[in-house]
C-alpha cells in the first residue's frame, strides 16, 4: 500500500502588500538514498524526490534539483513576495513516478 | 549505552584537536566538478554565506542554510546555486534556480553527511560572477551506514 503523502506549509500571515516573507514547506517522503540495506541485508533501490518547484501567480519563484543527500521528509525554507490571498503552487517529482502538488493560499493578518 | 555516548564524545574531541583549519578553497576531490559548474571562472570567496553546525551527533539530519546578500543591481542577483559534500557517496547535494520573482536568495534545508568534511556552496550571479562559501562539519555518527 502506498503511504499517503502529507505536506505541511508554514508561513506567517501577510501584514502589508508585497511583504517579503519566509515559507517553510515539508513533505513526507523516505528519501531512500540507494546506499542503505534493509533488515535482510538487501540493497534498497533509490527512491528520492528529485525536483521541487514553487510557483506564484506570475510564474516560477524557485526550483530545486535534489540528490540523495537531502534528509528524509525534505523540508525547505525560502522567501516569497507575498500578497493576501495569493496562491502558492508547490510541486514535487521523484523516483518511481512520484508526483505531488499542493496549493497554499496565503492568509492576511 | 552511556559509555558508548561518552566514547562518541571523546572521539569528537579528538577530531577537534586534529581538525585542519585550512584556508578557503575547493577540496581536491571536488575540483573537477566545481570547475565544470563554474565553467572555470574564478570564485569570489565570502560573497555567499553557508551556515552549518560545526559539530553534529547525527549525520542523517544536518541543518543547512545558504544565503546571499540582497542585490543592489539586477546584475548582482543570484540565479543559481549548488551545494556539494565531497565525502558523501555522491558529492552533489542540491542545485537551486532562483527566478527574478525570488525576493531573496536564501535556502534552508536538512541534509545527510557521510562523514566529517568541508561542505562547499557556489552561486552564479546574473553578471556571471561566481560566489563561493565553505563550512567544516564534524560528524560524530555518520549517515549512509548500513541499517
Amino acid at each position: 500500500m502506498k503511504p499517503r503523502t502529507v505536506v505541511r506549509v508554514q508561513a506567517p500571515p501577510v501584514t502589508k502588500p508585497g511583504e517579503v516573507l519566509p515559507v517553510r514547506v515539508a513533505i513526507s517522503h523516505p528519501m531512500v538514498s540507494g546506499q542503505q540495506n534493509d533488515e535482510q541485508g538487501r540493497r534498497q533501490p533509490r527512491n528520492i524526490i528529485t525536483r521541487f518547484e514553487a510557483h506564484g501567480p506570475d510564474g516560477l519563484i524557485i526550483a530545486l534539483d535534489l540528490q540523495p543527500a537531502i534528509a528524509a521528509n525534505p523540508s525547505l525554507q525560502f522567501w516569497v513576495r507575498a500578497e493576501r490571498g495569493m496562491t502558492l503552487r508547490l510541486r514535487w517529482w521523484g523516483d518511481l513516478g512520484f508526483e505531488h502538488e499542493h496549493l497554499h493560499e496565503w492568509v492576511g493578518a | 549505552m552511556k559509555r558508548r555516548r561518552a566514547l562518541w564524545g571523546l572521539s569528537g574531541c579528538a577530531g577537534w584537536a586534529v581538525w585542519p583549519h585550512l584556508a578557503h578553497g575547493v577540496p581536491d576531490e571536488l575540483k573537477g566538478r566545481v570547475e565544470a559548474w563554474t565553467a572555470g571562472r574564478p570564485v569570489v570567496w565570502g560573497g555567499l554565506q553557508l551556515e552549518l553546525p560545526e559539530l553534529v551527533d547525527n549525520g542523517n539530519d544536518v541543518p543547512l542554510r545558504v544565503s546571499a546578500p540582497d542585490p543592489r543591481t539586477p546584475a548582482e542577483a543570484v540565479k543559481r546555486m549548488a551545494v556539494w559534500a565531497p565525502r558523501n557517496p555522491q558529492a552533489l547535494v542540491l542545485e537551486a534556480t532562483f527566478s527574478h520573482q525570488a525576493p531573496r536568495v536564501e535556502l534552508t534545508t536538512r541534509i545527510r553527511l557521510a562523514s566529517t568534511q568541508r561542505v562547499v556552496a557556489m552561486a552564479e550571479r546574473s553578471d556571471g560572477r561566481i560566489l563561493g562559501a565553505e563550512a567544516a562539519v564534524l560528524v560524530a555518527l555518520a549517515a549512509c551506514i548500513e541499517g
